[in-house]
């Protein structure tokens, strides 16, 4: 079993699917609260203590469960919201629920970075709050954020490994079935190997787009 | 106050943290259009809080600013936005957009207006042109000097055609060379634009070589002003005072000569119309011995001003006559006390 090629290929396929998936609809929900977050803030260009706070609790309460639990917490929403509890489909939701916040997070500390100056600049010139956001707040956390995309893209790996546990599919699922509940130690060794590869191919690429993209003095 | 384009009344800003802050307090000021005017001040004084009530990016706590005769109080957000567009600003720190180019940098402002982005590049690129850095244009900022930077910023400022350029401690950053060389700038987009320029500064040179009127800020509130060549031949505050004889006051207190037998005196002159050798007539006229403490000239708007403090003997008549005498080839003759003013 150890040295089926197939085995190991669907599964790196099934993970990438779980990682790539989760991380874009992650984004698509992450990345605007990330903005209500910092634009909110009190040094935020619109402050509004009350959306901010009641924002950021909610989004604490769901990065302060851990994922194995939320794994199954959300298992009612996930059956709702794809059908089925088990195989790839069925991890993305609670990766999803517990991606985002984090996300949001991320997403928050790097348009704060965006020098205070260069936004009342722009307010200067007339700029809306919108306009901010999307040509100055946005454009200027560009390599920021991109770094962001590295750190989640990997955590998110690292967790849909623990979807296994619940017969999620992917590296981690034939981690478990073969390598732990079968002793077949080979197995597990070989997808850790794989994990690790995938981990650091994934972290250095956005690294590097984000050094690339970068155009303030190194 | 036909030509008046800018107008401050009773402005007082506060800020309110744990304690409260007064920035300014009961501004009145008016800006001529076409003008240079300067406002200098210490650093902690208010004159950027002072700067930034004009565009409203801070709002007065109480008091009206008039834009054009119209009073910027009673706007929505939308309409300041709009008068926001017809005043240019610059930055200490430039504040350009780090991750842009130089080129998308002075397009940005057409883009908060959704212009023609065809003629939005004619444009910019013409600006470039005039600040004379052309043949940057695909460069980023962190690419550039200090002093291309802020040229940037100053073509970026008015590619919406700006009736006003708000300078906030614009040459600050910059080392004295660069800082003329932006100066003759502002001062040529003041002369072929016709574009009204406010100089908020903490640097007396900048106001001399390029400010028409000038107001002195001081403790949030308005020291002195007028016409920069009135204010440096005879300043009436204290804090004017310090600013423009601050080299004089420097050579006081190292305490050249504090004898109790002689006198100080500050003499101000306009070099342009006083062709006398004054000192000299001073001294064989009076037959009385001058020591020289501390002498200066500078360039005040395209006039030459010197000034100039001398020791005297303590004669009341010799004196008397050296002040007559003065005051006929219309030098100002004040004496210095011991404290530097």
């Amino acid at each position: 079993m150890a040295t089926n090629l197939d085995l190991y290929l669907t599964a790196i396929r099934e993970t990438l699917l779980i990682v790539v998936a989760s991380s874009i609809i992650s984004y698509i929900i992450g990345l605007p609260l990330g903005v209500i977050l910092a634009v909110t803030s009190k040094n935020g260009i619109s402050p509004k203590p009350v959306i901010n706070q009641v924002l950021g609790v909610i989004i604490n309460i769901f990065r302060s469960i851990p994922f194995l639990i939320l794994l199954i917490l959300v298992l009612p929403v996930t059956k709702m919201l794809v059908g089925t509890t088990i195989g790839p489909i069925a991890v993305i939701p609670p990766l999803v629920f517990s991606a985002a916040p984090y996300i949001a997070r991320m997403v928050e500390s790097s348009i704060m970075e965006v020098d205070y100056g260069v936004i009342e600049a722009a307010r200067s010139m007339g700029a809306s709050d919108f306009q901010i956001i999307t040509k100055v707040l946005l454009t200027e956390a560009r390599p920021n954020l991109m770094v962001g995309v590295a750190i989640t893209t990997t955590t998110i790996l690292g967790y849909s490994a623990m979807a296994g546990v619940v017969g999620g599919g992917g590296l981690g699922d034939v981690a478990i079935r073969y390598g732990y509940y079968r002793y077949e130690n080979i197995v597990m060794f070989i997808t850790v190997i794989i994990l690790v590869i995938l981990v650091q191919v994934i972290q250095e690429s956005f690294l590097a787009i984000s050094r690339k993209i970068d155009k303030r003095a190194k | 106050m036909d030509n008046e384009i800018l107008r401050v009344e009773n402005l007082t800003k506060v800020y309110k943290t744990d304690v409260e802050n007064v920035a300014l307090s009961d501004i009145n000021l008016y800006i001529k259009k076409g003008s240079i005017f300067g406002v200098i001040g210490l650093s902690g004084a208010g004159k950027s809080t002072l700067v930034r009530c004009f565009n409203f990016l801070e709002k007065p706590t109480s008091g009206r600013v008039y834009f054009e005769g119209k009073c910027l109080n009673d706007m929505n957000d939308s309409e300041i936005r709009s008068i926001r567009k017809q005043m240019g600003m610059i930055f200490q720190n430039f504040n350009l957009l780090e991750q842009s180019s130089v080129l998308k940098n002075v397009l940005f402002p057409f883009e908060i207006i959704n212009a023609d982005r065809k003629s939005s590049i004619e444009k910019a690129r013409n600006l470039l042109k005039l600040v004379g850095l052309s043949d940057k244009e695909k460069a980023y900022p962190s690419n550039l000097s200090g002093g291309q930077k802020q040229r940037v910023a100053i073509a970026r400022a008015l590619a919406l055609d700006p009736k006003v350029l708000l300078c906030d401690e614009a040459t600050s950053a910059l080392d004295p060379k660069t800082t003329n060389q932006i100066l003759d700038l502002l001062k040529k987009i003041n002369k072929e634009l016709g574009v009204t320029i406010v100089i908020i500064t903490h640097q007396m040179s900048v106001v001399e070589s390029i400010c028409s009127e000038v107001a002195i800020i001081d403790h949030s509130k308005i020291a002195e002003v007028g016409y920069v060549k009135d204010i440096f031949a005879s300043p009436k505050s204290e804090i004017g005072k310090k600013l423009i004889f601050g080299d004089a006051t420097v050579a006081n207190n190292l305490n050249i000569d504090v004898n109790n037998y002689s006198r100080k005196f500050r003499l101000v002159f306009d070099g342009n119309k006083v062709k006398e050798p004054v000192i000299s007539n001073i001294i064989m006229k009076n037959n009385v011995p001058i020591n020289i403490l501390f002498a200066d000239t500078r360039e005040v708007d395209g006039a030459v001003n010197g000034q100039m403090i001398i020791e005297l003997p303590d004669d009341k008549n010799i004196i008397n006559n050296i002040d007559k005498y003065l005051k006929e080839v219309s030098v100002v003759f004040e004496e210095v006390t011991s404290d530097g003013n």
